[in-house]
């Protein structure tokens, strides 16, 4: 079948098999390889990424179910004046050491700030909580949630 | 890598083309919602439908609001949009606590409510509570025509409901009889499976006198989700230490759980009971009625 | 609520290759060090980061003893093709054995480059005073050269002493004279509902001793992981097996992880005691903290209900029966 979706901003069109997954699209078709793919049970949250406005674990979302939909990935949160606050806090605040949660941490990160700009400690953990990290036990990660909430500067 | 099998699928462009879908294809077509519970099952081959219908375009099938004194959720409502729903969450507290601990946010932003009752996992929150709220599914089939079915009388066993093949699950009704409700629900960890759970929903008079009382229980083999013997003793007591703690006792005596990775039959025996008990506190106290 | 300790030490890197082995291989770990003519320099090790931080930790290693900035070193890892052999990375044991021979290959480009400046500058090598990246003549101020200056000459045509063919690149495969020791003390509070089993970790300590700190910043992010681990072996993660032989563990669905939620924010302190079998004095930190915190916890939590022992994972259920003397056989999920 044919699908038709939006990422990043710009719109694609693949001739999938239904079975694929939005993962595996972003990942393998369109080689937008900043998503990760990890425990396949919708459990580690490493394959989250926006359709609609919205995080979601694309391991458990069909491509075809994409159709027509806008889907922003990692490689899509860097604006025109450079990173996102998010990302250059993770940098600054040491929020990540492996790397395989981060993608999926840093739009988990944009979308709570985007709805709560200033959100408590209880607030980021209750967030990111869909999202397993096993390098910082979720240290750095608050803290640099809480550094983009104040403003992010390196 | 675990991917699904082979299936053709098919978008819905409305409830009708839906259920024509269903109908055409019989029982080896599933629809699709969320997905959070088909797509892992399909991953593992535990589902192998030959046709998926997805009815995430159904906007009609989404919302929810009070009307005639009930609160009706639509069978596409996400779970997101039920915990942000401030009516619902003062109206039905139980919905709420419920929501709160199923799976994480990013789940919750895509599954729905429908689908979590349509899975029927004796691990599922939502059912108990609805099942205490007596809530109503409304089922569409081939000819337009709807039918109302209890939740009570919604679950058929594990992974079995009473839609049929050819039958879509449109909305849920939830009667606003309670005054207070709540839901408790003990886990390995957030976001797990409950190792046991229980729902309460109670009417009170003003003199604390048990009006009426709902009682759901998750994960402890419930007969369709519901504590009755406890219900039907509380019923016209008052509200009190000693009454929830018979409650307590009788759910726990009427469960049949089964032991798993967590934990053996006692203590989840044990945990349906306590947590009936504290259910039934916390839904008393937010009746606003002084009990005890 | 209840409060519990753990201390532990930990033996930690490799000892002498002729006592320690695995299947007959020498714990030893090799480091290559090659200093281009501008100075800057390219480190090969034997070791290989999934996320610790090599490239940066022992790029300060070559940097604090060559005296340039950490920027100019890259560091090469995880290809045999291109560095050299060793045992690699596990238990701690990166900045012990590999990092130990990181930095006395840096020593060995500092002991080249003392006889190419003294050719250089027409001193004797004894007369060159070692200070932050330059060797100056002893008694003659503004009389010297930058490690840069050195690494050029010993490309140049300068006439090299015997011995010296040229360059400044220099090797080392580490035989460790010991184990690193790293230890700590750790305090985990919790509390315990008694009517669930419910274990919440509300505050956790602790305290770290590894050493000189090479990188502190990483090292703590060693011990957040370490300590975020201990919670999930302490209180979530099971490893049964059904009837048929099923592994009930097999994903992420049935073996846990602490989320965020789980985790209290992790309090750090620290002690310094140099390790005497470490060049620099450090010691290995990446294991630490899953050593002490599933004890720490455990104590918490047999501190909660008044129980002498009962086996990890301390999940509900089996606080919940611990607290009545009948424990659950945690290998068996079913009973």
């Amino acid at each position: 079948m044919e699908v038709t979706l939006t990422v990043n901003g710009r719109e694609h069109t693949r001739e999938i098999e239904p079975r694929l997954l939005l993962v595996h699209l972003l990942r393998d078709d369109l080689g937008l390889t900043g998503t990760h793919w990890g425990c396949d049970t919708s459990n580690c949250g490493a394959c989250v990424v926006w359709m609609d406005e919205l995080p979601v674990k694309s391991c458990t979302v069909l491509a075809a179910m994409a159709g027509g939909r806008r889907v922003r990935t990692v490689e899509g949160l860097e604006g025109p004046s450079g990173l996102d606050p998010v990302q250059t806090s993770f940098i600054a605040c040491h929020g990540l050491q492996c790397g395989f949660c981060t993608p999926a941490m840093l739009m988990t990160a944009r979308w709570l700030l985007d709805h709560d700009p200033d959100p408590s400690e209880d607030d980021i953990r209750e967030a990111v909580s869909g999202v397993t990290c096993r390098c910082t036990g979720y240290e750095n990660i608050v803290r640099a949630i809480r550094h983009a909430a104040a403003g992010g500067s390196p | 890598m675990q991917v699904p099998a082979q299936f053709e699928y098919r978008r819905a462009t409305s409830v009708q083309d839906a259920v024509a879908l269903l109908a055409r294809y019989g029982s080896e077509s599933r629809v699709v919602a969320g997905g959070h519970s088909l797509i892992p099952m399909m991953k593992l081959r535990l589902a192998q439908p030959e046709l998926l219908v997805d009815i995430n375009d159904l906007a009609e099938l989404g919302g929810v609001r009070v009307v005639d004194g009930e609160l009706r959720l639509g069978a596409l409502l996400r779970h997101a949009e039920l915990l942000a729903c401030a009516e619902a969450g003062e109206r039905v507290p139980v919905l709420h606590d419920a929501e709160r601990v199923i799976a994480d946010p990013a789940v919750r932003n895509r599954g729905t409510v429908g689908g979590s009752v349509c899975q029927a996992d004796p691990s599922e929150d939502l059912s108990a509570a609805f099942c205490a709220l007596r809530a109503v599914a409304v089922v569409r089939g081939t000819d337009g025509h709807e039918r109302e079915v209890p939740m009570r009388a919604f679950f058929r066993g594990p992974y079995e409901t009473a839609v049929g093949p050819a039958e879509l699950l449109v909305e849920l009704r939830v009667s606003l009889w309670s005054t207070g409700s709540a839901y408790v629900k003990v886990d390995r960890r957030s976001g797990d499976w409950a190792v046991a759970a229980a729902a309460a929903a109670l009417r009170l008079e003003p003199d604390g006198t048990v009006a009426d009382v709902g009682i759901g229980l998750t994960a402890v083999g419930a007969r369709g989700f519901v504590a009755a013997e406890a219900e039907d003793d509380l019923r016209g007591r008052a509200a009190g230490v000693d009454a929830f703690a018979r409650a307590g006792r009788l759910a726990a005596a009427h469960c049949a759980p089964v032991a798993d990775q967590r934990g053996p039959v006692d203590y989840k025996r044990h945990l349906a009971g306590e947590l009936t008990v504290r259910a039934l506190a916390r839904a008393a106290d937010r009746t606003g009625v002084p009990w005890r | 609520m209840g409060i519990g300790l753990s201390f532990f030490t930990e033996a930690v890197g490799a000892g002498p290759r002729a006592t320690m082995d695995v299947a007959g291989f020498g714990m030893a770990d090799a480091a290559e060090l090659r200093i281009h003519p501008s100075g800057s320099a390219v480190l090969k090790v034997s070791c290989m980061s999934q996320g610790q931080g090599h490239e940066t930790t022992f790029a300060q290693l070559v940097a604090q003893e060559l005296g340039i900035s950490p920027h100019e070193v890259d560091v090469v890892q995880g290809d045999t093709d291109r560095t050299p052999f060793g045992l690699g990375t596990y238990g701690s044991r990166s900045t012990p054995v590999a990092g130990a021979a990181t930095v006395i290959a840096a020593r060995r480009v500092r002991d080249r480059a003392r006889t190419v400046a003294a050719a250089l500058l027409e001193v004797a090598p004894e007369d060159l005073e070692w200070d932050h990246g330059r060797f100056g003549v002893r008694g003659v101020p503004g009389a010297g050269a930058t490690l840069a200056e050195i690494a050029l000459a010993a490309h140049s045509d300068l006439e090299l002493p015997a011995g010296v063919e040229g360059q400044l690149d220099a090797a080392c495969v580490y035989n460790p004279p010991n184990l690193t020791f790293p230890c700590g003390a750790y305090v985990c509070v919790v509390d315990v509902d008694t009517g669930t089993g419910q274990v919440r970790v509300r505050r956790f300590v602790a305290v770290d001793d590894c050493g000189v700190r090479i990188n502190p910043t990483i090292v703590e992010g060693q011990i957040h992981g370490g300590l975020a681990d201990g919670v999930g072996m302490a209180l979530m993660q099971l490893m049964a097996f059904d009837g048929a032989g099923n592994h009930l563990g097999a994903s992420f669905m049935d073996y846990l992880l602490p989320t965020a939620k789980e985790c209290p924010s992790w309090e750090l302190g620290e002690t310094v005691t140099p390790s005497p079998h470490h060049p620099v004095g450090a010691k290995g930190i990446g294991e630490c903290a899953t050593v002490g915190s599933p004890a720490a916890v455990v104590n918490a939590v047999l501190d909660a209900i008044g129980v002498r022992h009962a086996d990890m994972p301390l999940t509900p259920a089996q606080v919940w029966r611990a607290m009545q003397g009948r424990p659950l056989r945690n290998d068996l999920a079913v009973e």
